[in-house]
């Protein structure tokens, strides 16, 4: 068996009825863990900062059925439309390419769901599909969340080897059909606060626009990849490796860099290890 | 600042800043490393090859059910089962027609969680609400008849384990144990 992380992020789900994931690609299961330690694991809402009043959901169930591995979602009643995100697992045979299931969701809602770092697919109300992509071995996912940051400042973020010698790089795209090489969002849906966007050989510079004001508070994510074919040797087996991760940033805003599925942790101006 | 050449720096007040801004951040799933965090790996070492040693046929499954209450604002709490004492939750196995994970909140009302993390070894979330209520249901897999781990609950919150057989009330900071399949 193969485990696969998976991020689901809810848009829209109502409180008129429950919902439901169920998957239904012979021994394709839900899980609630990856193998390390400090994975994730299953988690909800640790991925959205900006919310000030919790979702409308009351329960959240996983099980095994004879109709296959379900994730449910119970709501309460009239609470109103909301979004959220899940983080799971996807335990799949290793010869499986594809999954393949049904949503059970409001007519407006949908469900983004993303293999690892691949390319998110939308699913609706009805059947489901969804690619299955082999990671590769000497690249790591890093995604830096900006919450916070006001008008006109800017934050450097330093990326540096756990030792002498070791120099990790910025790799700006994971070249496999599918997958996403490069991606700045803004968590709210609105346009991106930012003015500037500057990389360097070890280094990201983002600055934000002096009129953006109040929308870096909603903070904003960039995914990007960087190598990781020298680290190897540098850690236990607990992890495939590390790096070391700085900001000059010092306002009342934070950074946070979550790499592969470790949980996300904040850069501060020490230089701090992060495992992946 | 006592800084290094390539940038590294351990300067004490920067450690105080990181602590103060994860205070403010308010969410223990992005602290660097927690105190659960520490402890598993420190407990890893104690487990007997990759199962946990669970291999043996006398590990049977107990459904878990942990209640909080009197929980408050902000309020985080971290649960941890300590892996030495044979235990481990059932989180990638099938099970059939068997629910292997519910989170809950009472009465239907709204889940009061958020930044709810649960990788399998240790539980940690926060709260939305003053005086929520949440259940929570995982399946354990144990060779012995005890199960032993670390609590963290905010002041004035409390929090009830229950096994199939056995029911302990948790408060406070501090280890707990739970028998498993009864008291004989």
């Amino acid at each position: 068996m193969t485990s696969i992380p998976v991020t689901l992020e809810f848009c829209d789900i109502t409180s008129e009825h429950d919902s439901c994931i169920c998957l239904s690609t012979p021994h394709a299961f839900w899980s609630l863990a990856g193998e390390g330690l400090d994975d994730q694991g299953f988690s909800y809402n640790s991925l959205q900062f900006s919310d000030t009043r919790p979702p409308c959901l009351s329960r959240i169930q996983v099980r095994t059925s004879t109709r296959g591995s379900v994730l449910e979602l119970g709501v309460k009643p009239g609470s109103g439309a909301s979004s959220f995100t899940l983080t799971c697992y996807l335990d799949v045979p290793s010869t499986a390419s594809c999954i393949e299931g049904f949503c059970k969701l409001s007519e407006d809602a949908v469900v983004r769901a993303r293999f690892g770092s691949a390319e998110a697919v939308e699913w609706r109300d009805g059947k489901i599909h969804g690619n299955l992509f082999a990671p590769t071995p000497d690249i790591e996912t890093i995604i830096l969340t900006c919450v916070g940051l006001s008008a006109g400042e800017s934050a450097k973020i330093y990326l540096m080897g756990p030792a002498a010698g070791i120099e990790p790089l910025w790799k700006f795209a994971d070249y496999r059909p599918g997958n996403v090489a490069f991606s700045l969002n803004q968590m709210s849906g609105q346009g991106l606060p930012l003015t500037a966007v500057s990389i360097a050989k070890n280094c990201i510079e983002l600055a934000v626009s002096k009129d953006a004001s109040g929308q870096g508070d909603s903070g904003f994510t960039l995914e990007t990849y960087f190598n990781a074919v020298p680290y190897g040797t540098v850690v236990g087996p607990d992890s495939k490796g590390c790096v070391l991760l700085r900001t000059d940033y010092d306002g009342r805003g934070w950074l946070t860099a979550k790499i592969g599925q470790k949980l996300p942790k904040v850069i501060t101006t020490n230089a701090e290890q992060f495992y992946f | 600042m006592d800084q290094t050449k390539d940038g590294r720096s351990s300067n004490v007040a920067d450690r105080a800043r990181t602590a103060q801004r994860n205070k403010k951040f308010g969410d223990s799933s992005l602290m660097p490393v927690n105190a659960a965090t520490s402890v598993s790996r420190d407990v890893t070492d104690d487990v007997n090859g990759v199962d946990g040693g669970l291999s043996n046929e006398s590990a049977r499954t107990h459904a878990i059910t942990m209640g909080f209450y009197n929980l408050p604002v902000d309020g985080k709490i971290e649960i941890l089962i300590y892996q030495f004492s044979n235990c481990r939750w059932l989180i990638k196995d099938p099970v059939d027609d068997v629910v292997r994970m519910l989170v809950e909140a009472p009465r239907a009302e709204i889940l009061p969680v958020r930044n709810f993390v649960f990788n399998g070894r240790w539980l940690n979330f926060n709260l939305f609400d003053n005086c929520a209520e949440l259940r929570l249901l995982l399946l354990l897999s144990a060779r012995n008849k005890l199960l032993q781990g670390f609590a963290d609950l905010p002041a004035g919150s409390w929090m009830s384990l229950e096994s199939d057989d056995d029911k302990t009330n948790i408060t406070g900071r501090g280890s707990f144990a739970l028998m498993l399949g009864g008291r004989s």
